[in-house]
């Protein structure tokens, strides 16, 4: 009989809380000394073994319904940890992913407007004297509420958890509950550096804030904190990352523009100014030495200042293409007739595609890219060795090559070749102005090719770059308009 | 007789070297420096040729800029103009071909260049005078009344669209003609934006009748504007 009752009081123990258990165990010591002890039927007890049975049936009540009521505590407590670790974790893996102050806090806002089932979430940062809103749930958090805003000031100052007075902040919809809403504050900051504020808004309907949320939300707000500061951190170091090429730019293209515009107008003012030498009389060899390097010098800055020019349409990302339909040897034949001074009756040998071949491309552009590329395997290949130009298809883009037998591009130069102001160092102080090359680039990958440098198979370097085919089915189709007119 | 040049360009300098070096090959030069003075000159005088920069300042009420002044002299003339231009850019140039120029020169050129076009339109001006039905240029030999067109004395087939932009650009030899000029006049003006087709004709009649399409000497492209039709005697001059 006493271990039925015992049955029951833990029964009561593993649903109830401590008090109801203890209750339970008390109306179990009446009842049993009420029904099972003589005489029945009354609460006194006759025998003195009985009441000592009575009594230790009661202390064990006591202690089993304690034990049950304290291991299941502790069982929800884990539980309830384990969630908020669960959600602590989530957080900072997904604050992790993200580098962006935008996108961190974004996710944050989110997550524990999730986590705390809230009307609304919003992450405001500090700027300047105020804050901004980094990221809401929705778009009805005013920044330039008075209330709020020194409420956040406040709670960042005193570093604690502020409370802003109910229906305050109207929710969604401009809809308030009856009862209003509750709003918190939360500072986010690291030790030293206030970053902003987490808001969050909850209903008083659903129900108010505990203690323990009260806790979870700073540890959130700590979490945030780290992570808002390491991708400020990081943009900050981007941002000076651009500062510093694009300052670093500036000086290259100076001292280009400095060394290299200068050299030629110094060899144009010398002959010039030699010439007007009055009471001078110039053998006709002479005169005409001085007139061409004039003449070669002031070409030579007109290809500076077209270089500079498209260098810096490049860089500003402000290339505009004329693009046309032309056959790879209209571009060949352009470029081979463009140098020709230079090629001095130098073979070209030509590899170019025999079947009807149209690409898409804007002349001007990839002419100059082939132009440039001719010139370099001119200049750096000896006077005798053949240069090849080919064209071949390649998908649908027609891939050109130039590859001459000279001394080759020394290795691990292959990409940085194509830099902005890079000139190979091994090479002999050359005319070079280091932006031939860049501007290849730029113009081919404008067309959405690309173009690399390799060893030559036979020795050499070989320059390939592609561009892309005009689209087939145009070629077989009749003209779209208008009859033919009959002469 | 010595022709007679009108230079119009608002760069003293450039007038001043233009000026001695036209005159040093026995032009007779007349210098503008705005398209206003240009257009009072031209009319009150008329001169050979015109060299025009298209750069000037302008256009405003009274000071037209070089694509107005191509386009107020072709209202009432057809004397040749050459057209002087620092940009890059080719549609400033295809604007004022389709304006009216006849040809156009990048600044920075050498005299030579200038010279020889200036030889050139000035050539055409006078061939134009006489409406010959027989085109021949060396081995090629087009015959626009019979619409037969031989090479080296064998036929080459062409169809009528073919031998249409062949008969345009052969009648206007040496002249930069533009895609838009080609397209209106051989396939009617409803087709001005199919520049995409005209090519795949040029493709075709380059491979009937260049001794090498992959190196043609008849038909050049000028890229980015057109083509011209080299004659054979420019061809030399020309590389």
């Amino acid at each position: 009989m006493l271990v039925f009752y015992l049955v029951a009081v833990t029964g009561i123990a593993l649903v109830a809380d401590m008090r109801a258990s203890i209750a339970s165990a008390a109306s179990a010591f009446f009842a049993f000394n009420f029904f099972f002890t003589t005489p029945y039927h009354t609460f006194f007890v006759a025998n003195t073994h009985d009441i000592l049975a009575l009594i230790a049936f009661l202390g064990l009540s006591i202690i089993i319904s304690r034990l049950v009521v304290r291991a299941r505590e502790r069982t929800r407590d884990a539980m309830r940890r384990s969630r908020q670790t669960d959600t602590l974790y989530q957080l900072s893996v997904a604050l992790i992913r993200s580098n962006e102050v935008e996108s961190v806090s974004a996710s944050i806002a989110e997550r524990v407007q999730r986590m705390f089932d809230l009307n609304r979430c919003a992450v405001l940062l500090v700027e300047g004297d105020g804050f901004r809103v980094g990221a809401a749930t929705d778009d009805g958090i005013d920044v330039t509420d008075r209330e709020l805003f020194s409420t956040a000031r406040r709670a960042l100052h005193e570093r604690e958890m502020t409370g802003l007075g109910t229906r305050r902040l109207q929710l969604g919809n401009g809809a308030s509950s009856p009862r209003g809403n509750e709003t918190l504050v939360v500072p986010i900051r690291t030790t030293d550096e206030p970053i902003g504020v987490l808001v969050v808004v909850r209903d008083y309907d659903r129900r108010p804030f505990n203690d323990e949320e009260s806790r979870l939300l700073v540890t959130f707000a700590n979490q945030a904190a780290l992570a808002i500061e390491r991708s400020q951190l990081t943009e900050q170091r981007t941002r000076a990352e651009i500062l510093s090429r694009t300052d670093e730019l500036k000086s290259a293209l100076l001292s280009a523009v400095s060394h290299d515009l200068r050299t030629p107008l110094a060899s144009i003012k010398a002959s010039a100014t030699t010439l007007m030498q009055s009471g001078v009389s110039w053998d006709e060899a002479d005169r005409l030495e001085l007139l061409e390097a004039i003449d070669e010098e002031t070409d030579r800055l007109n290809r500076l200042v077209t270089n500079l020019l498209d260098l810096s349409r490049i860089e500003a990302g402000a290339l505009n293409l004329a693009r046309d339909w032309y056959e790879p040897a209209e571009v060949v034949n352009e470029v081979l007739d463009r140098s020709a001074h230079l090629l001095e009756g130098r073979e070209v040998r030509l590899d170019l595609p025999s079947e009807s071949t149209l690409i898409d491309i804007d002349f001007v552009m990839i002419s100059e890219v082939l132009a440039n590329l001719l010139e370099n395997a001119v200049k750096y290949s000896p006077a005798n060795d053949e240069i090849r130009i080919a064209a071949r298809k390649l998908g649908d883009m027609l891939e050109f090559r130039v590859e001459d037998r000279g001394p080759g591009i020394p290795a691990g130069d292959e990409e940085r070749i194509f830099d902005r102001f890079y000139r190979v160092e091994k090479q002999p102080r050359s005319r070079s102005s280091g932006m031939g090359l860049a501007i290849c680039r730029g113009f081919v990958e404008a067309h959405g090719g690309s173009i690399a440098a390799q060893p030559n198979p036979g020795g050499g370097t070989r320059f390939s770059f592609t561009v892309p085919l005009a689209r087939a089915e145009a070629f077989t189709a009749e003209p779209p308009a208008g009859q033919v007119a009959q002469p | 007789m010595t022709e007679r040049v009108l230079v119009v360009d608002d760069e003293r300098q450039i007038l001043r070297a233009l000026s001695a070096g036209l005159r040093a090959n026995n032009y007779q030069v007349e210098l503008a420096a705005d398209g206003e003075r240009a257009l009072t000159l031209a009319a009150s005088n008329p001169p050979d040729i015109i060299v025009l920069d298209l750069e000037m300042p302008g256009p405003t009420a009274d000071t037209p800029d070089g694509l107005e002044v191509i386009r107020q002299i072709r209202e009432w003339s057809q004397l040749p103009i050459i057209v002087l231009s620092a940009h890059a850019e080719e549609r400033e140039k295809v604007q004022a071909l389709d304006a009216g120029a006849d040809d156009y020169l990048t600044k920075p050129f050498g005299m030579e260049e200038l010279l020889a076009r200036i030889r050139a339109a000035l050539r055409r001006t006078t061939q134009e005078s006489q409406a010959d039905p027989i085109l021949d240029f060396d081995s090629l030999r087009i015959d626009l009344a019979g619409h037969v067109v031989t090479i080296d004395r064998a036929e080459v087939h062409l169809t009528p669209t073919e031998f249409e932009l062949l008969r345009v650009l052969a009648t206007n030899a040496g002249k930069v003609m533009t895609h838009q000029m080609l397209l209106t006049q051989v396939w009617g003006p409803a087709s001005e934006d199919s520049t995409n087709y005209l090519r795949v004709y040029i493709n075709q009649l380059r491979r009937k009748i260049e001794p090498d399409s992959a190196r043609p000497r008849f038909i050049v492209t000028d890229p980015g504007i057109g083509y011209r039709f080299r004659p054979p005697e420019e061809a030399s001059g020309r590389s």
